[in-house]
């Protein structure tokens, strides 16, 4: 049997974009409503492995997938050593750092020394204020990043926005634009050279689809 | 006893090697330094620390950071654990080697020191296994530690490899023609180094540099495979530096196309890892199986002279660690063995038990004796878990006083044999003479 290349797709909003486009490579069969975290496909010779997003990269870099698919917010946050040979151009949202509007009217970022943040971003977060000569106090939560001014637990966050919707209807406000974030192809540095004939091939299907769409 | 009654934790980024590890261990280093035997290179031993200002002459800034410091309580200054051989071995050689007949063929096997999180079989303390080729400055040198490294490959029972080979002076001839600010090419070197064709686009589009440049600098993350890849690059570069670079590495995969190589590797003109501290040709072994290369090494032609002694050097080193992962991921066993003889003497006096021993190991066989006193099932069964091949019973129930009994542990097959012949002429009836090992 030829050995199945196995990819690692991040649940959640970059799931449904993902499978469209390997669907329209011609593969059928893996169900994203199902409970089932592990899916084969013999005709496409692709493996599929449903992971949390900030999970890819670690499967990715130590070989357990051969290649994944994630945000590049993720890339940044944890620099895993891996390549990232295309960007998959959908999911786009940006990272920005936001504040209460009773905060933002009376506000001066370029006063800024010190900050208390929430943010799911430390690493971004920290590069970002310190590159800026800013102190950072850096609250870790890892979901509903937009209660915590709500209550006090820190004065702004750092988040990821698509719409801006989730801010605006949590009565917060954007200050700044850390970086911006599409949906990446990563690859094991190993998989390209062991399989390479396989993975190119797979690399160079999927950069004709991205200049389709 | 309650365990937590006393302190056994060990720090982060140590292993241990318990008797099967460490004999894999083993195994992997001996089969690795018969190979560079084999190609004539002879071991140097480094000291595991030095001055920290000596050891960072030859380090690039990255590993620097890295490295576990502590000071010298006799003068003061800070000392370094060695975290990578190959400076040390440049400034023996600038300093204790230079008037040898060059080139020097030099190996070594050792535990080197980082300060990273732990990776893929990497700890922060891990074991390498290479060779230094000092004094050559031509492709055969080059060709000949890719070719060491696939029989090293070959030695451990790998298959499914592939050598990937670069030049860095063909990015640094790039970088030349470029004529940027060393920021600027550090996020180009990044960016490239992940093979993120995205940002290198942008990069190159804010550097607007002429077409043919930017050409060449986007076509770079594609520009890897076989050999086809040295006409591609050919027809996009145009600067001197980087051409005399392709014809080198060109030159070199003749050379390793005439050592029947062509197939185990593939050539990366966009591969900048190690940038900062190779000067030529370039590479790392990846093997199926393993997410890490397992083994890599180049071409360092200005290591020697930070030391004052200009030098032309290639080597390159194997994680024994990595190739441990590699090994297993791959099935490939490595075969563990116990002692030829175990002795199990049920007489008060063991005369006979130390006589046979004494004999036996003489003869170059290993024998392990049974101390504890227990009963003889309990007494094989230890031998069994010990792979003892030949248990030696003296005094027990089946045999007289003149007599020994010999069991074939794997097999269980047993025959009397008259203790004194065996002292006499154990060799006619044990195959003796390593014939275990």
């Amino acid at each position: 049997m030829k050995k199945l290349l196995t990819l690692a797709l991040p649940k959640g909003r970059l799931l449904q974009p993902a499978l469209d486009m390997f669907r329209r490579l011609g593969l059928d069969g893996v169900d994203p409503d199902s409970r089932k975290l592990i899916f084969s496909d013999e005709r496409t010779g692709l493996r599929f492995l449903i992971l949390k997003p900030a999970d890819v990269p670690t499967y990715v870099e130590y070989g357990a997938a051969d290649l994944g698919i994630v945000g590049k917010d993720i890339l940044l946050e944890q620099e895993p050593d891996v390549y990232e040979p295309l960007d998959l151009g959908f999911g786009f949202c940006r990272l920005v750092v936001a504040e209460p509007l009773a905060l933002w009217e009376r506000d001066d970022p370029s006063k800024w020394s010190w900050v208390r943040v929430a943010t799911k971003y430390p690493v971004l977060t920290e590069r970002y204020f310190s590159e800026r000569g800013i102190q950072v106090e850096m609250v870790r939560l890892d979901g509903s990043i937009e209660l915590a001014p709500l209550v006090g637990l820190a004065d702004r966050i750092v988040d990821l926005v698509q719409s801006g919707e989730t801010l605006r209807a949590n009565g917060l406000v954007e200050v700044a634009e850390i970086t911006r974030s599409t949906a990446r192809l990563i690859v094991n540095r190993a998989s390209l050279k062991t399989e390479y004939s396989p993975v190119s091939q797979l690399i160079e299907r999927l950069k004709k689809q991205v200049a389709r769409s | 006893m309650d365990k937590r009654a006393f302190q056994t934790q060990l720090p982060k980024g140590v292993k241990i090697y318990l008797p099967d590890e460490a004999a894999a261990k083993r195994s992997v280093e001996q089969r690795l330094l018969s190979v560079f035997t084999r190609w004539g290179y002879r071991e140097v031993v480094t000291p595991t620390y030095e001055f920290a200002d000596v050891l960072s002459v030859g380090t690039d800034e990255t590993l620097q950071g890295e490295m576990f410091k502590l000071v010298d309580r006799d003068t003061g200054r800070m000392l370094a654990l060695r975290a990578d051989i190959t400076p040390q071995i440049a400034r023996i050689v600038a300093t204790r080697l230079r008037d040898e007949p060059k080139p020097l063929r030099l190996a070594y096997v050792a535990n080197v020191f980082r300060y990273e999180e732990p990776q893929v079989g990497r700890y922060r303390e891990f074991y390498q296994a290479g060779v230094e080729l000092v004094g050559l400055e031509k492709p055969e040198a080059d060709a000949e530690m890719i070719a060491m490294t696939v029989e090293g490959l070959q030695a451990l029972g790998l298959d499914r490899f592939q050598i990937n080979v670069g030049q860095a002076d063909f990015f640094r001839g790039i970088l030349e023609e470029l004529k940027i600010e060393r920021a600027q090419g550090r996020q180009l070197q990044d960016a490239l180094s992940r093979k993120d064709a995205s940002t290198l686009e942008r990069l190159v589009r804010e550097l607007a540099p002429p077409a043919s440049t930017a050409e060449l600098l986007v076509a770079l993350p594609d520009l890897f495979g076989r050999d086809e890849v040295l006409e591609r690059g050919a027809r996009l570069v145009k600067n001197p530096r980087s051409e005399r670079a392709l014809a080198n590495l060109a030159e070199v995969h003749r050379l390793l196309r005439a050592y029947g190589l062509a197939e185990a590797v593939i050539l990366d003109l966009g591969e900048v890892r190690g940038f900062d501290y190779y000067s030529g040709v370039h590479f790392e072994g990846y093997v199926s199986g393993l997410g890490a290369p397992l083994c890599g090494g180049g071409r360092y032609d200005h290591m020697l002279g930070r030391f004052g002694y200009d030098c032309p050097a290639t080597g390159f080193a194997f994680e024994v660690g990595r190739a441990l992962l590699a090994m297993e991921a791959q099935g490939v066993a490595v075969p563990l063995t116990g002692p030829d003889f175990f002795i199990i003497d049920f007489t008060p006096e063991k005369t006979m038990a130390l006589a046979l021993s004494r004999r036996l190991r003489d003869l170059g066989a290993a024998v392990a004796r049974d101390i504890i006193t227990r009963g003889l099932p309990e007494s094989l069964a230890y031998a069994r878990g010990q792979r003892a091949r030949w248990a030696l019973v003296i005094g027990g129930p089946k045999t007289t006083a003149e007599e020994v009994l010999a069991i074939e542990l794997a097999t269980g097959a047993e025959r009397k044999i008259r203790a004194s012949d065996l002292v006499e002429q154990p060799a006619k009836w044990f195959p003796l003479g390593g014939a275990h090992a």
